[in-house]
């Protein structure tokens, strides 16, 4: 538990700015549509944002009890200097970023055979995962076996 | 008229599709349990999304299939290269293991999946046993009982599931609740929180988000981990000498099986904390405790009874009140709402013969788990070798798939991204995702018609109403 300490200091304050959002905007939804404060649309988000705003004042109390502001920032600071230099970190951000282009990017734009393509060839190539003829086949059979099930047999659309 | 209905229901479970579909979803759950990392809330979640344009009797067959595999499947590893494929073999790694170096991987095998057949049938007698009454009694729930249910529902989960700090556990359901209360209120079609978005008008759709919280930090962490796992050999199953320790057993596997059933029972528990409470209970009844973590027989057995009768368990309150017993449950009440049934009170009253159907699609997967578990064992845990690297990439598009196939829209496929990131991020800061998950899947219930209530019934009502006070 103690490990994160620094991570549950943030964490607390963006849930404590958050709720208090949340709890502005219920108040807003309510004066919007008038009537009873416990009809309006915003009764239940508010209930909510109240009870994420106390979990969060009780996270930061105890991340400060157990290390103290100016730790956690230091720690924090730490953390994404770390982070920054970390090959594993380096590895994550790549795979994120390359899911985030075929989702973002080929998915919605390109065909769905043709996309996918793309992605595997590209992600497998990338992470070294085996040859090149292999990667080529593998991702030929995976995007056949798919197109094959659902697109001729089930009949269901694909991106 | 009820021999009649479950005759249909035998009838249909054993046509040539449905059986094939069914030894599909079988096979498909045990390679996902089997491979770390992949769990049965993925296969569940996964399988949800290519099953939506099935036929509705089909789908859950195969959802139901696919959980029993997964469940069961994750043993195999556990016993033969000390990695549990599921949280829920963890238990059985501790003496499976042990067996396995002894170069009795076989006879290990042979233990945790006939226990586990077991631990199925055994939670699937309490689904017919104690659904009925259960639902009876939920009929009596009003709309503030439903309310603190869902709230209890998403609050004891995250005490349970959060480990040694609950308070993450709470924060990761009320974020969940919350967002359950994106799109149109229902009383004055305001949107909330929907930043003039239309597709969020709607409301977030749940098979999008589960896939991305629970498949897409596995995905992420497959990719930075790319390691080959070593072939694994596994020796010859040996029934004569297996059946001879299920029978000095039996007591083991009754008491593991109760005790799965209701951890199953508790809202958010899970097949894992099963595996442990019936291994710790079985170890502590146990003549000869030393040999525990050594290659006991009876510890495989008693964890791999546990955690299957954990799903059976998991079932009854999500039949009896919508309110799932372990996050693979909770995939699956989602994905019964999505095929048109409505899980809760009124299942008894509105199609009574859905707990016959759904006890029948459990034995029959079960005694499907165990023929393919025992068949298919030299074969399923080949796939281990595969490199993460090259399996990752593949889960990620079966999850894309799996989200667009729902509504054919781009936007879930959206959405699958950003609740992985969110998924990714809870992971990192040790957040339970099942708790974020049983927020979104109770919203609804906590409706703001149910909050009005209560805050007419707890605070408003008490003041004007001598009537009510007396």
């Amino acid at each position: 538990m103690e490990k994160n300490v620094h991570f549950d200091f943030i964490t607390s304050l963006f849930l404590i700015i958050l709720s208090l959002i949340m709890i502005v905007d219920s108040y807003q939804m309510a004066v919007d549509v008038g009537g009873p404060l416990y009809a309006s649309p915003g009764m239940m988000t508010m209930v909510l944002a109240v009870l994420l705003l106390i979990c969060g004042f009780l996270l930061l109390r105890r991340s400060i009890r157990l290390n103290g502001v100016g730790q956690n920032v230091k720690d924090f600071k730490e953390w994404i200097h770390t982070f920054r230099k970390a090959k594993s970190s380096q590895e994550m951000l790549l795979g994120g970023a390359i899911l985030a282009l075929y989702t973002f990017i080929l998915a919605p734009r390109l065909p769905f055979w043709i996309s996918t393509s793309i992605f595997m060839v590209f992600i497998m190539g990338i992470l070294n995962a085996t040859s090149i003829i292999k990667n080529v086949l593998i991702t030929a059979v995976v995007v056949g076996s798919i197109y094959g099930v659902f697109q001729m047999i089930f009949h269901v659309p694909l991106p | 008229m009820e021999w009649q209905y479950i005759y249909g229901v035998i009838s249909f479970v054993l046509e040539p599709t449905s059986l094939f579909v069914m030894a599909i979803s079988v096979f498909f759950g045990l390679v996902v349990g089997m491979l770390p990392g992949l769990t049965a809330t993925m296969a569940v979640a996964l399988l949800t999304g290519l099953t939506y344009r099935l036929a509705p009797e089909m789908a859950i067959l195969s959802l139901v299939a696919v959980y029993i595999g997964a469940i069961s499947g994750g043993c195999q590893s556990a016993i033969l290269i000390n990695i549990p494929g599921t949280p829920a073999s963890a238990a059985t790694a501790v003496d499976g293991f042990p067996i396995a170096q002894r170069g009795e991987g076989g006879l290990g095998i042979f233990l945790a999946t006939t226990a586990s057949f077991f631990g199925t049938l055994a939670g699937t007698l309490c689904v017919l046993l104690l659904t009925p009454p259960l639902a009876l009694l939920a009929l009596k729930f009003g709309a503030s009982e439903f309310f603190l249910l869902a709230l209890f529902g998403v609050m004891i989960c995250g005490q349970l599931t959060a480990g040694t700090d609950p308070l993450k556990g709470w924060i990761s359901g009320i974020i969940g609740l919350i967002v359950a209360q994106i799109g149109l209120d229902g009383m004055n079609a305001y949107p909330r929180f929907s930043f003039g978005m239309v597709d969020l008008m709607a409301g977030v759709p749940l098979i999008p988000v589960m896939i991305g919280l629970f498949g897409f930090p596995e995905i992420v962490y497959g990719l930075v981990t790319s390691t080959a796992r070593a072939q694994i050999k596994s020796s010859a199953l040996e029934f004569k000498r297996g059946f001879g320790i299920l029978m000095k057993n039996k007591l083991n596997m009754v008491r593991s099986s109760i005790i799965g059933v209701i951890i199953g029972i508790i809202p958010g528990v899970g097949e894992d904390v099963a595996g442990w409470l019936s291994y710790w209970a079985e170890k502590n009844s146990s003549k000869t405790p030393e040999k525990f973590g050594k290659g006991a027989y009876e510890g495989v057995v008693a964890a791999e009874t546990g955690n299957n009768a954990c799903i059976g368990g998991a079932i009854i309150p999500v039949l009896s009140l919508a309110v799932p017993g372990s996050a693979p449950a909770a995939v699956l009440l989602a994905a019964l709402w999505l095929h048109g049934l409505r899980p809760g009170p009124l299942l008894m009253s509105e199609t009574p013969g859905f707990v016959y159907t759904m006890s029948i699609y459990m034995t029959i997967s079960a005694f499907t788990m165990i023929i393919l578990g025992l068949l298919l064992s030299k074969v399923t845990v080949r796939i281990l070798a595969v490199k993460s690297t090259i399996l990752m990439p593949v889960v990620y598009v079966l999850c894309t798939v799996g989200a667009f196939v729902i509504d054919n829209s781009i936007f879930d496929i959206y959405l699958v991204f950003v609740f992985g990131l969110i998924g990714l991020l809870l992971r990192e800061m040790s957040y339970p995702a099942a708790p974020f998950l049983l927020g979104i899947i109770l919203g609804p219930m906590a409706t703001i018609i149910c909050a009005g209530r209560l805050f007419c019934q707890m605070v408003i009502l008490p003041r004007s109403s001598p009537a009510r006070s007396v």
